[in-house]
């Protein structure tokens, strides 16, 4: 009787240890991400981009066919995606969500800038990009480079692209595949925060908002 | 006599295997049956605008009048492009969607945006996209969408066009889409 009882405390033990276990591990899981938020508020419907990060600095060629860094945006609140003209479904729908965070913003609109970085510099050259980005908006800026700097420069923001093959026997026909966050970065040249395709509208808005408020109160 | 019974004999027989087949077919038949016909039905059909076939002209005039490194493909190659996006709706048995067609474009295909090695791509769905018994296919952005490529006239929002959506039943469903922004 005694022994039984004894024995059924050690299950109830092993149990009890092994749903701690289980708990841990679940809490670790999860730690990382809670890490990783640090020091900037994560904000509902975007991911923070870790410690505020410096943007690359690498000199990109913009629609007039200037050269242009992200550097000559400080002073501006900046939403950027990356994508290539000839993308039918993700790209022309990012643009138009720029475009509608910018007529949301209103009166601070002017404190914005919003920056479309072609991945395909093969067929996107400033003089395509133009037309392109200014059909979204006339203030919309388009960015592209040569393969080793736009390289260096999407692999900054952790993202990733891969020209795939002509789909037929046209070689200019081809899909590239793209990274599809929407990214924000402060007055000060930091990544904040990027946001998956399909975010809402809303949510760009709101933290655009936010964060030229503190840009403005921070800088002037 | 004995010649007579044969040929009814024959005869006989040829009504059997006829009565075989006929019964045969019969038995088959009810597969297909036990599985409701598809009852389809399309709304809220939209396409995005094009941008706009000046700018297209503006572009190649730019870049014939540059000789930098960056501008070595000093024009598109292809026209105007599009995204057809619709829900398509049924009220019956299972079905497929199995291509488009119509005028609007020179090359229209059904392609899905997937997501992949965290890169969004696309690729052209060759074997249909099911549209489940009495359920919905969306086509949307980042999902789905018909691609109309080498659009031939430029598309204005307010602009309509007609599309036809054929499905595995054999059935070809017209849609009325419209042109409009996200």
């Amino acid at each position: 009787m005694n022994t039984k009882s004894d024995g059924f405390k050690v299950f109830l033990g092993v149990l009890g240890g092994l749903a701690a276990v289980i708990v841990f591990g679940l809490l670790l899981s999860f730690a990382p991400e809670l890490a990783k938020v640090g020091q900037p508020t994560p904000t509902p419907g975007g991911i923070a981009a870790g410690q505020y990060r410096e943007v690359p600095d690498v000199t990109l060629i913009n629609q007039d066919n200037q050269p242009m860094s992200l550097a000559d945006l400080k002073g501006k609140t900046v939403m950027m995606i990356f994508g290539y003209t000839r993308c039918p479904d993700v790209c022309p729908m990012g643009m138009s969500d720029l475009r509608r965070v910018k007529r949301e913003l209103g009166d601070v609109a002017d404190q914005a800038a919003f920056v479309f970085v072609s991945v395909d510099p093969d067929r996107d050259t400033p003089a395509v990009i133009k037309p392109y980005v200014k059909a979204f908006d006339e203030s919309f800026i388009g960015l592209t480079g040569d393969m080793p700097a736009l390289q260096k420069f999407v692999y900054a923001f952790d993202g990733l692209f891969e020209k795939q093959k002509p789909t037929g026997d046209d070689p200019n026909i081809y899909v590239m595949a793209h990274t599809s966050f929407t990214y924000l970065i402060d007055a000060d040249g930091k990544w904040r925060m990027k946001y998956p395709f399909g975010t809402p509208v809303e949510t760009l808005v709101r933290d655009m908002r936010a964060t030229i408020a503190t840009d403005g109160s921070a800088s002037s | 006599m004995r010649i007579q019974d044969v040929k009814t004999h024959m005869k006989f027989k040829w009504l059997f295997a006829t009565i075989v087949v006929v019964a045969l077919a019969a038995c088959s038949a009810p597969v297909p049956a036990t599985q409701p016909a598809s009852n389809i039905s399309v709304k809220d059909a939209w396409a995005r605008p094009t941008i706009q076939a000046d700018a297209q002209a503006e572009a190649t005039a730019d870049s014939s009048g540059n000789s930098g490194s960056m501008d070595h493909s000093t024009m598109q190659m292809d026209g105007p492009l599009s995204a057809a996006y619709m829900i398509i709706e049924n009220s019956g048995g299972a079905d497929k969607l199995m291509g488009v067609s119509g005028d609007v474009a020179e090359t229209i295909e059904v392609h899905q945006t997937k997501e992949s090695n965290g890169m969004m791509m696309m690729e052209a769905v060759t074997s249909g996209i099911d549209v489940p018994t009495n359920g919905a296919l969306e086509l949307k952005p980042g999902g789905y969408h018909i691609m109309l490529m080498n659009v031939k006239n430029g598309l204005n929002p307010g602009d309509t066009f007609k599309l036809t959506l054929k499905f595995n039943s054999g059935k070809e469903v017209p849609v009325d889409v419209t042109v409009r922004e996200p």
